[in-house]
């Protein structure tokens, strides 16, 4: 009997003992401990993935579909589909509201982009946090980077948002709302701080092209200093104080000059002079040997072989896309896909969604608006048609159609141009039928340097630069012109802007009025997911003195469109923000 | 004409070679020990019991496959090596979990002369799931879980000498449950999640290569050293049990030699600490949404329930039961003490991450929330249904949504009735569900697929079928999901839209009134014949059964009855019948 009463004491203790209710997670993808370079290069891939399996599977985000929510999918989305960039076929969830600019904050691409940005700002916190009071160098250059990242986001949210939650420290305190000024003074004195700071990599010493340096610091002031007007004086309201003593133009124009002479970038295919704009293109297709197509310099922006071609040294802010390595739904495969079918030339991807193409309006920046219709072209011929590199666009069954996007062209692919400045081509590609620009042999098939010839060919190697120096450029010619009134025939800003055009083979310009300037920006711009912030700042976009219209372009006077709202998801569980977006007419 | 690229993704030439394997096992020990004891001149029963559980889960699953590349490719990878029959799309995966219960419970029951019995649990729970501290330093793992039942047969105390009352017990009872299910284990635990194995989700912004750096995944085609990365994940530190506090009061009867019996029941349920899906605070975790305790609710109800044997004869008899419940159920409690919190659910298919329902304060738990709409005629004599500016702002946004019905039925019914008629029998169960709404998804999410510009889609390779619900829907009673319109609250119609979304129709119309139905119903739900015989020989008994025969509903989808008020592509329960004979010898 005693035995029995031992044996159900062991039992007991070991039913006790067994099974812990301190439970570890078993799956071998997960880890509780924080491994600094892993999360630092999280930080960086935020940019150019979606999740952790790529291209889903894994994705950071709820409420979203994973390949929507790409950083530069979405920023793309909402800068390009409502102004007179674009049009996207598909009838993706919000896009409708976006592109006829009638958004409300229940708004799910809305809501998917600031998700996003809030995403990667508590990752960055996340990891300042972790390395709080690190000493050695390495950390320290991390730390300071990834400063940097988490400025750019709030730069976006800067843009596109009005008064956004603003969090330095990843806690489970509801943010607090912060003023656009407010928002705006933090950035700079951030961005001044780490242009000074002496963890940041110098200028144009970066060993690592996909790392930012001291010259994205540079680039952020730049932006904000030529976009102050909207950031700070916006017509929507609280208009609590001035700035003395402090000229925007000037600034700009300072620090975009310095990104030219002083940042060691430099743009693809064009040697600069003495001064700005007094240098000369470079001949790239000397570099041509028989069997190679050429592409322009302009073209190899775009190009899958653009982190090695050159063009890496334009872009002061590079994303990294590969086939193998890294793929979005939102990156590479999203510009290139995108704008075209497979009744297009090689692409550098066996895969087309044929769902976006260019608004009438900007087809007519390029060339007269009778003449659009009787151009049928492909990207290759188009270019020498309208004598500039930058017009990589096609036009295949416009021929005698009235260019439009709406009612029953709303779903047609053909009823506008395609532009096709994104590709997956290696610009070391080999020829073989199709004519090049020169009317030189041309090429048959897909080129590449090396990829699987199953699933990776549909995957785009190029990468996206999101700063390019050409901005800078733009930048120096806007803010000298606006600081001497808008005189159309300033030298300085001609001369910048003639720059671009000269690398880009096209004709110089000799005036430069308010719809020259905004056209520049596009021509050179197009596609990247910039258009909104550029017809805002020419009081363009909405608001009471804009005058320009375009397909789809339905609210044009109310200036709360000039800002997207808070999302109401968010409003809902966070207090602190109730009533920002009644404040400025949501 | 439909152009398809000459390699897709799942092209797989010599198909695809792959396993998967999925292991899990259970382990419980479980002891007790029980005392038990009778006074028998006194009539009274005691007995006692505690124990001690310990439960652990463990699952885990993996898999591996690829495709091959052809013999007679002829390309190479980076170091030259040629691919002609490797692998290539290789997937691979791991995944495991676990989680584990502790209890310790005890029971008391005691029986009183046979009048008063009474029963008296506690248990106290521990789950893996949970924090052993919360951030405030509070347990969060521990629940505490006691009852109380009571129960006083009345016909045995002074009522003993009425013999109609054959039965008659009042039963008051009390307890505590709780509920720790989330599906998600190590919640509360911060966790990083690496790049996944042979994804394509590595980032190049390290240094070093293989042997010099433990993240190094490669490098790509332009040389440049790609690395895994690793994401921190949400957590809520402060997850905790799910309690549900239930008090009853109920009576137990019957009469006239038991042909008359039934029950009748009073409760009232509050539960605290509701387990749901929550959006995050941007900027304060590391996703946007997460799973967290978001309030308190209550539900009350009176339950009844009637069964009679109407008739009794040698050779006709007729039971009949019925039975009526009534329930009420409000959210008392959120996060967030402002009034116009609430917090979605009821995910639907239409776009998204979209949510028709809510929880809010003052309303029904899961309660739709939606966008009024009204069937008008406009000038030019289009009937269309436009959507209502209920707030009058001038506009129509997320704050002219309101709270208009809820998937639960107010009052749900039963009956059950047999006739036996010598040796026919012929017996019928039906239900009835009275109150409860439905959020017709199906019709929703294939609406739109029937505008004019939809239904022939170019990147689809074509024309695609519509649902015939979603087209009479459209054409026949005008709601078209591209031209909605809006109105005041007053009925004048403020923003005309015809033609497209693009010319500024109300884009949300998805989440609208218009698709929550009344799904009230009677559904038939078994009828059986049957007729016995008993020779001396033989006996047996031949019958049809037939269960699910019909449903009586207004509701126009497939079936009205959908847990939680969200019918999106049920499977719809399958009507039977049953045909037999059964010979005994």
């Amino acid at each position: 009997m005693k035995n029995y009463k031992i044996l159900l004491v062991a039992l007991m203790g070991l039913g006790l003992t067994a099974c812990s209710l301190d439970r570890q997670p078993l799956d071998p993808n997960t880890d509780t401990k924080f491994n600094k370079d892993a999360v630092f290069a999280k930080c960086y891939a935020t940019f150019g993935l979606t999740g952790q399996q790529g291209p889903d599977g894994s994705g950071d985000l709820d409420g979203i579909d994973e390949g929507t929510s790409s950083f530069y999918r979405l920023f793309w989305e909402l800068n390009e589909f409502c102004s007179d960039e674009g049009w996207w076929i598909w009838n993706d969830v919000g896009l409708a509201d976006i592109r006829t600019l009638s958004w409300t904050s229940s708004n799910d691409l809305v809501y998917g982009l600031y998700s996003r940005f809030y995403f990667d700002i508590t990752l960055c916190n996340s990891f300042l946090q972790n390395t709080e009071g690190a000493t050695d160098k390495t950390t320290l250059e991390q730390r300071a980077e990834v400063r940097m990242l988490r400025a750019i986001n709030y730069y976006y949210l800067l843009d596109m948002f009005y008064e956004v939650p603003f969090v330095t420290a990843v806690s489970a305190t509801k943010p607090k709302a912060q003023s656009r000024r407010d928002l705006f003074d933090w950035l700079e004195k951030e961005c001044l701080e780490l242009a000074d700071d002496q963890n940041i990599v110098k200028a144009g010493q970066r060993t690592n092209k996909y790392r930012v340096d001291q010259a994205c610091a540079w680039f952020l002031l730049m932006r904000l200093y030529l976009n102050f007007p909207v950031y700070y004086e916006s017509e929507l309201g609280k208009r609590d104080g001035e700035r003395y003593g402090f000229d925007p133009y000037i600034e700009a124009r300072d620090y975009a000059k310095k990104l030219i002479t002083e940042s060691g970038y430099k743009l693809h295919g064009y040697d600069e002079g003495g001064t700005i704009g007094s240098g000369k293109a470079v001949d790239l297709a000397k570099e041509r040997t028989a069997d190679h197509v050429f592409f322009s310099a302009y073209q190899q922006l775009f190009m899958g072989d653009n982190d090695a071609n050159g063009a890496q040294n334009e872009a002061v802010f590079l994303i990294y896309q590969d086939a193998m390595h890294c793929r979005s739904w939102g990156g590479a495969r999203f510009v290139v896909n995108a704008v075209r079918d497979a009744n297009f030339v090689p692409s550098g991807s066996t895969d087309t969604w044929s769902c976006f193409r260019t608004s009438p309006e900007f087809v007519y920046y390029w060339v007269k608006q009778n003449d659009a219709s009787k151009i049928a072209l492909n990207e290759y011929q188009m270019p020498i048609k309208l004598k500039d590199d930058r017009a990589i666009m096609a036009s295949k069954t416009t021929a005698g159609k009235t260019m439009k996007l709406s009612g029953n062209e709303a779903a047609d692919f053909y009823a506008s141009w395609s532009v096709l400045k994104f590709n997956g081509l290696y610009s070391t590609a080999e020829s073989d039928t199709l004519k090049d620009i020169h009317g030189q042999d041309s090429i048959v098939q897909a080129p590449w340097t090396w990829t699987s010839p199953i699933g990776e060919a549909q995957w785009p190697d190029t990468d996206i630069p999101l700063f390019r120096l050409a901005e800078a450029y733009m930048t120096y010619a806007e803010a000298v012109w606006r600081k001497d009134n808008k005189n159309p025939s300033n030298a300085d800003a001609l001369k910048a802007i003639n720059a671009l055009r000269k690398r880009a083979n096209a004709a110089s310009v000799t005036k430069l009025d308010e719809e020259t300037m905004l056209q520049e920006w596009a021509k050179e711009f197009y596609c990247e997911g910039r258009r909104r912030t550029d017809l805002i700042r020419f009081g363009q976009f909405a608001g009471a003195n804009s005058t320009k219209t375009w397909e789809g372009h339905r609210a044009g006077k109310d200036k709360k469109y000039l800002v997207y709202p808070i999302p109401a998801k968010d409003v809902t569980a966070n207090e602190n923000l109730k009533g920002l977006n009644e404040a400025i007419g949501y | 004409m439909t152009t398809y690229p000459a390699y897709s993704y799942d092209n797989h030439y010599y198909g695809w070679d792959g396993w998967s394997d999925e292991s899990k096992y259970n382990l419980q020990f479980s002891t007790y020990i029980m005392y038990g004891h009778d006074w028998e001149p006194q009539k009274q029963h005691f007995d006692a019991m505690i124990g001690f559980e310990n439960q652990y889960f463990y699952r885990h699953t993996s898999n591996e496959g690829c495709g091959y590349y052809r013999e007679t490719n002829t390309l190479t990878d980076p170091e030259g090596n040629p691919l002609a029959g490797q692998p290539y799309n290789v997937s691979k995966g791991e995944w495991a979990t676990d989680n584990a219960l502790q209890s310790f419970y005890g029971r008391i029951n005691w029986n009183g002369w046979n009048q008063v019995l009474v029963t008296a649990t506690f248990r106290a729970d521990g789950s893996s799931r949970f924090a052993k501290k919360n951030s405030e330093g509070k347990n969060a793992r521990w629940g505490l879980f006691p009852s109380v039942a009571i129960g006083w047969k009345i016909n045995e105390t002074f009522m003993k000498h009425i013999t109609a009352v054959n039965d008659l017990k009042l039963r008051i009872g009390y307890g505590i449950t709780g509920q720790q299910d989330l599906g998600l284990d190590y919640y509360y635990i911060p966790t990083y999640t690496w790049t996944q194995e042979n994804s394509h989700a590595f980032y190049p912004v390290l240094e070093g290569s293989q042997g010099e750096n433990d993240l190094w995944a490669g490098t790509d085609a332009n040389g440049n050293n790609v690395y895994m990365t690793a994401r921190p994940g949400v957590y809520n530190t402060d997850l905790t049990w799910e309690k549900t506090y239930t008090s009853n009061i109920g009576i137990d009867y019957a009469f006239l030699n038991n042909r008359i019996n039934g029950s009748i029941d009073y409760y009232h349920r509050r539960t605290k600490d509701l387990l749901s899906n929550v959006n995050v605070s941007a900027g304060s975790n590391f996703r946007n949404q997460m799973m967290g305790n978001i309030g308190d609710l209550y539900n009350q109800g009176v339950e009844f329930s009637i069964n009679a044997v109407l008739i009794d004869r040698k050779h006709f008899k007729w039971d009949l039961g019925y039975n009526i419940a009534w329930n009420e159920n409000k959210i008392t409690r959120l996060l967030e003490d402002d009034p116009d919190y609430f917090v979605s659910c009821g995910g639907i298919s239409s776009g998204t991450g979209n949510f028709v329902k809510v929880h809010k304060v003052g309303e029904a738990a899961g309660s739709f929330f939606v966008y009024e709409t009204k069937k008008m005629t406009d000038a030019d004599g289009n009937t269309r249904y436009y959507v209502v500016d209920r707030n009058g702002d001038g506009q129509i946004n997320q704050s002219d949504k309101y709270i208009y019905k809820n998937p639960v039925a107010p009052v749900t019914m039963g009956l059950q009735t047999k006739f036996q008629f010598y040796g026919f029998d012929l017996g019928i169960t039906m239900r009835a569900s009275i109150g409860n709404y439905m959020y017709n998804d199906v019709l929703a999410s294939n609406l739109q697929w029937v505008e004019p510009d939809k239904v022939y889609q170019n990147q689809n390779g074509g024309y695609h079928s519509v649902l015939t619900t979603a087209y009479n829907c459209y054409y026949g009673d005008n709601m078209r999901s591209n031209q909605m319109g809006w109105v005041s609250q007053d009925g004048t119609i403020k923003g005309q839209a015809v033609g497209s979304n693009d010319q500024g129709s109300f884009s949300e119309w998805y989440a609208s009134d218009f698709f929550v139905e009344d799904a009230s119903f009677l559904r038939i739900d078994n009828i059986t014949l049957g007729y016995s015989f008993n020779k001396s020989k033989i006996s047996g008994r031949a019958y049809v059964t037939v269960s699910n025969p019909c449903v009586f509903t207004r509701y126009k989808g497939l079936d009205p009855e959908v847990n939680g008020g969200i019918d999106n592509n049920i499977y719809p329960r399958s009507m039977t019948t049953v045909a037999g004979l059964s010979l005994n010898f």
